[in-house]
């Protein structure tokens, strides 16, 4: 993109308001409205809670409507700052750091430093919520204990902070098995004092949150919908094969690609529709593909295989 | 009590109590968590007003640690309601008093104040409240209900709730708030209701709600049935619609609710006739219903067959024959071959084989397909290659058909089409490849038709013997002759194998001493070491003996050195220091090898620390190599306000020592493979990290101390330790973790701590080892569980990884053993 006004104009246009602007879809019955009592007792008495549970239950989304509420009700913590943790994360990265050309000229000095998420929230009273937190190394979680326990943080050079009495902090991880090398350290885990575990929501919930998650006009009947959760909800009934089974994420996009075929077929004012069953097929092998996990030695195109006879007949 | 159910400050301290002795505790809560139950149980009080027992549970779970978080579940409900298991009581908190006494005394130092604190808050609330009745209004009410459970509308209430364990925790204490929570928890199931909730709906009178609420029409028109409403019109409008799936829904629920009579709902059932087009909507209606309705068979199948494949129709069929009784595969198939006309081609081998039945339809459509298949193979160019393929394709699916029946007739057409085949061999080269190719897939061509081809095409009289009977004679024949190496000679022996008797060993031993054939003394030595060495001996005394020894390297070092563990007991002793020595050898050599593939050079050691690179964002700035930075800036001749990111040299952070320890089970071992496949992964270790901290062990009930940390060993002096070493019995896993643990404590220097336990034994002495495991964690040492994939009980090995917060890895082939310990170990630093 060379032309930077055009660059301009288009970034603003995307740029993500506030949180307390932005708006939530999401769906509050059944374990996420607890989760949400429980995010709130959590932060009026000042322990510091992590969300656990298997990829795409909605952890994510539960801390930016939580950090959206926040910021509703408060006159200072609008800020909602996060970080996805891997193996190369440096605690640099949650602080912040030098510009190391500025410094040159300058020195160590304010100026020259760019601070990062953690930082910022301590410092305007935001909500951090530190994602995949057991994927870090236990170097850089330790980054995380002088926050958690003295609400405060020293700088490098430029001294130590005090956390705005708003600042918030959530984590948010993998069980244990499911996780990458390293576990949590500890010594943070003695300071995470609530345990909040997600898992596959109920039926009902699941329901909604798919319905929520779809387009207007990407329409589907209940009946389809009824299909689609009894195919999501086989993968998790098979722990023998299954590892990681399909998350929400792919009953929604079930969901939206079925709605899309539909909506087509709407535009081109097709007659016949096609048979939900050819469609269904056709989705879920290409959605269960990419979605569960297998256990080692077992073939995924045979798990799908099973389950579209089960459910499907083919 | 009267706000509270329990005062939250004991319950915390005796929650913590009795989940402190509790066997089953993954993660020993801290002592800090006494503090936060009560915090958040008086948090939740201020929010909300009130306080039940299920806050209570819920928080006590919550503040444990995940793991952990059932076990909470159980012991807070115990301390509430110690009466409600009651033949359950805990035997299993005998060793309660022992930790109490240590308990309070921290509870006593560092807690004490604030939990006064917590209790001060607590009694002021407490003092403001007179209401002592909730419990008895909560207990006469149970009393009731116990009475009348099973009449309206206690029965149809009852009917959304779990257990009665969760009337309690919500404190429910008259009929009112039954019904009401009743209707609530309905209320969050509208639009997924089965059966039996809108049966319980419209005997609480919430036939309206469901109605006006729910998205979905079999809902509605169920709710509408059960209440004795009309539902003609709805019912007309989806039948007249087609739609289809919402039709069968609602006829499922009308049946499965008696909300129709069998008569008329019949009649609907009978309706369907016209509306099922295909096998898919057959399916549907058949599982949903639970019976195949009527329908009209011919078009059913007359459509299935121009809309969908054969397999997607076939398995259809299948399903349905199969559950429903239907017999709707031989209809399919007859009618397949009757179209095969308009088809044109026929249904691929492939499927038809996976969908095999004992029919003659099946038979009948199998023959056409395997002509059309024929008939494509010879009109390739090369018809040989095409044929050979298509033979052996026929022959691995006459392999893998389940059907018995159909599988003897594939069979059947197999010598027909191995003779076509080779028959449409062009030269002599074509026809000996052909003939090899079956031999080796086990399909025998017929003497008399290679006799005949290769005198059509040519061949000379010798040559087609050879062709005709090649293995014990060809193999003699190269022997003699010197002319194959190892792996062919092996090959051969290994296809006769079953063949072979003592006294052609000894014949073929003769003649490779004879001709001083190297490769061929090699081949005999490694289809059996032990046998092998003796008839050596037997046939050329001494002198041939250590020539077949010589010569055993010339075949593959891990099948020796499995060789060794299989037959050195059968070794006689004149030889076996000799062929110790020569498997010791190749011991090393391959530890070294495997070393350098698999871990590689580059992680062996601290890494060097004068490496540096350019500075990328989000660097420590500390790391700035200042010297080397300001070189770099002067050599580039730049200006200070030219001078950007990547301009800055900074250190890469080196690596410290790393400490590994492995414990090896070896016990019950008389498998070759295993022991082999654990000499060369030890000496793959020994060398690959022998600038690191490294021990390792075998166990069994004793542990063999192969190599400590703090301890120089020869790579050679080990070999030697590895080839003799044997297994008794038993299996002790809390020594050996002992063992490791010392290691760790006494030996290690590192920060970087790895523990790694193979064992494929039944886990006898789990508690003392949990012991130990605990001990690993506090250490920081990260464990890996290895166990075989096979193994009759994984969940122990689960468990203890699990306290070690460590990882269990599975093994499904020992020839991936070095490379499992390997990986782990490239990932882990
Ligand atoms: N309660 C909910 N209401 C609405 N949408 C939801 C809800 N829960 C999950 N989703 C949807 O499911 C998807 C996955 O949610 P999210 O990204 O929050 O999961 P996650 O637990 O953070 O996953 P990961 O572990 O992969 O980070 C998103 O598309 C989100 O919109
Ligand atoms: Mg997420």
């Amino acid at each position: 993109m060379r032309d930077k006004e055009k660059f301009k104009e288009l970034f603003n246009q995307a740029l993500v308001k506030d949180v307390f602007e932005e708006e939530i879809n999401i769906v509050l019955s059944g374990q996420y409205g607890k989760a949400l009592e429980l995010l709130r007792d959590a932060e009026s008495t000042g322990l510091y809670p992590a969300l656990v549970g298997p990829p795409g239950v909605g952890k994510t989304i539960l801390c930016r409507y939580f950090a959206s509420i926040r910021a509703k009700e408060s006159q200072y913590s609008h800020s909602f700052h996060w970080l996805t943790m891997d193996e190369s994360i440096k605690p640099s990265h949650f602080l912040g750091s030098f510009d190391p050309a500025i410094t040159l000229n300058k020195g160590f000095v304010l100026d020259a430093f760019n601070p990062g998420p953690l930082l910022s929230a301590m410092l305007e009273g935001g909500t951090f919520l530190a994602n995949e937190i057991n994927r870090a190394t236990e170097y850089s979680q330790n980054t995380l204990l002088e926050p958690l326990e003295e609400a405060s943080i020293s700088i490098p050079h430029l001294g130590r902070i005090k956390a705005h009495e708003d600042f918030f902090f959530i984590s948010a991880m993998n069980p244990e098995e499911l996780s990458g090398t390293h576990r949590l350290s500890e010594a943070l885990k003695d300071r995470i004092k609530i345990w909040i575990k997600l898992t596959y929501p109920d039926k009902s919930t699941e329901l909604d949150i798919i319905r929520i998650n779809l387009p207007e006009h990407f329409t589907i009947e209940e009946s389809e919908l009824e299909l689609i959760y009894s195919i999501i909800n086989e993968t998790r009934k098979n722990t023998v094969d299954i590892e990681v089974p399909a998350s929400i994420r792919a009953g929604i996009a079930m969901a939206k690609l079925l709605g899309r075929k539909r909506y087509l077929e709407r535009e081109h004012d097709n007659k016949e529709k096609e048979s939900i069953y050819v469609h269904l097929s056709d989705i879920v092998k290409t959605v269960l593909l990419g979605s569960i996990k297998p256990k080692p030695g077992v073939k995924v195109q045979d798990i799908i295989n099973r389950i579209i006879n089960k459910i499907l007949g083919a | 009590m009267g706000i509270f159910p329990e005062n939250p400050c004991e319950f915390a301290v005796e929650f913590i109590k009795r989940m402190r002795g509790h066997p089953d505790i993954i993660q020993i809560p801290s002592s800090r968590q006494v503090l936060s139950i009560p915090k958040l149980i008086l948090s939740r009080y201020y929010r909300k007003g009130t306080i039940t027992p299920n806050d209570f549970i819920e928080i006590s779970s919550l503040t444990s640690y995940p793991d952990n978080q059932e076990l909470a579940k159980n012991i807070a409900f115990d301390i509430l309601f110690p009466n409600y298991h009651k033949d359950l009581i805990n035997e299993s908190f005998q060793d309660f008093e022992e930790n109490n006494g240590r308990y309070q005394e921290e509870i006593e130092s560092e807690i004490r104040s604030e939990m006064d604190h917590l209790q001060d808050l607590i009694d002021e609330i407490e003092s403001k409240t007179f209401d002592s009745s909730t419990f008895q209004k909560l207990e006469e009410f149970f009393d009731e209900l116990s009475q009348k459970r099973h009449e309206e509308p206690f029965k149809s209430a009852l009917h959304f709730f779990n257990d009665d364990s969760e009337l309690y925790k919500d404190q429910i204490s008259s009929i009112e708030e039954l019904l009401d929570e009743a209707r609530n928890k309905m209320m969050d199931k509208i639009n997924s209701l089965d059966p039996e909730d809108l049966k319980a709906g419209h005997s609480l009178g919430l036939d309206e709600l469901i109605q006006e609420q729910s998205l979905r029409i079999w809902e509605k028109i169920t709710s509408k049935a059960i209440n004795n409403q009309d539902i003609h019109d709805d019912m007309n409008e989806l039948f007249d619609l087609g739609r289809f799936e919402d039709l069968i829904q609602t006829l499922k629920f009308l049946g499965e609710t008696g909300a129709l009579n069998k008569e008329d709902l019949q009649k609907l059932k009978n309706y369907l006739e016209n509306q099922i087009k295909n096998l898919d909507q057959l399916f549907s209606a058949a599982k949903n219903l639970g019976e195949t309705p009527t329908f009209n068979q011919e078009k059913v199948i007359e459509n299935s067959l121009g809309e969908a494949s054969f397999e997607h129709n076939f398995n259809l069929a299948n399903s349905l024959d199969q559950y429903y009784g239907t017999d709707l595969r031989n209809k399919l198939l007859e009618k397949y071959v009757q179209e095969l006309e308009t088809f044109k081609t026929p249904p691929s081998l492939e499927d038809l084989t996976k969908n095999a039945i004992a029919r003659k339809s099946w038979n009948d459509l199998f023959q056409e397909s395997l002509h059309h298949s024929i008939k494509e193979a010879m009109n390739q160019v090369k018809k040989n290659e095409a044929m050979k393929a298509l033979t052996q394709q026929l022959h691995q699916l006459t392999n893998s058909c389940q059907n018995v029946h159909s599988s003897q007739k594939m069979a059947q057409k197999l010598p027909d089409l191995v003779k076509e085949t080779l028959r449409a061999s062009e030269n002599s080269t074509q026809l000996k490849d052909s003939v090899e190719f079956f031999r080796k897939v086990g399909l025998n061509p017929e003497s008399a038709d290679i006799k005949n081809l290769g005198r059509t095409l040519g061949m000379s009289e010798e040559e087609i013997l050879e062709l005709i009977e090649p293995n014990y004679q060809l193999l003699k024949k190269l022997m003699d002759s010197n002319q194959a190496d190892f792996q062919r000679l092996s090959n051969l022996i290994d296809q006769i194998r079953d063949q072979l008797n003592k006294d052609q060993i000894s014949e073929l031993m003769t003649l490779s001493l004879a001709s001083d054939n190297r490769e061929a003394l090699a081949a005999l030595g490694h289809f059996d070491l032990g046998d092998a060495i003796k008839t050596a001996q037997e046939v050329g005394g001494k002198e041939a003996e250590e020539k077949l020894i010589s010569s055993l390297t010339a075949g593959s070092g891990e099948n020796l050195l499995k060789q060794w563990f299989i037959h050195r007991r059968n070794i006689p002793n004149t030889s076996k220091e000799k062929v110790k020595e020569l498997v010791k050898a190749i011991l090393v050599e391959l530890g070294i090898y495997y070393s350098r593939a698999r871990l590689g050079s580059a992680i062996t050691g601290p890494i060097p620390i004068n490496i540096v690179r350019p500075f990328i964002v989000g660097d420590d700035f500390d790391n700035v190599d200042l010297e080397e930075t300001v070189m770099n800036i002067l050599e580039k001749g730049k200006k200070l306000n030219h001078i950007d990111y990547d301009d800055f040299l900074v250190y890469e952070t080196a690596k410290g020592l790393r400490s590994v320890v492995i414990e090896l089970d070896i016990s019950g071992s008389m498998d070759g493979e295993k022991l082999a496949q654990m000499a060369l992964c030890t000496t793959m270790l020994l060398y690959g990290l022998r600038k690191d901290e490294l021990a390792i062990s075998y166990f069994e009930s004793d542990t063999h101390v192969l190599k400590s940390i703090n301890e120089e060993v020869e790579l050679d002096k080990i070999a030697d330790e590895l080839l003799s070493i044997t297994a008794r019995g038993g299996t002790r896993i809390q020594a050996a973790l002992e063992w490791a643990r010392l290691e760790f404590k006494k030996n290690a220097n590192s920060r970087e701590k790895l523990n790694i336990i193979f064992t494929d034994a039944e886990i006898f002495d789990l508690q003392p080892a949990i012991e130990e495991l605990r001990i690993l964690k506090a250490m920081n040492v990260d464990f890996i569980i290895i166990c075989p994939e096979t193994q009759f009980n994984l969940q122990e090995a689960e468990k203890m990884a699990k306290i070690a917060g460590g990882q269990l890895l599975t093994l499904n082939d020992w020839n991936e053993f070095p490379k499992l310990i390997a990986d782990i170990i490239k990932v882990k630093f």
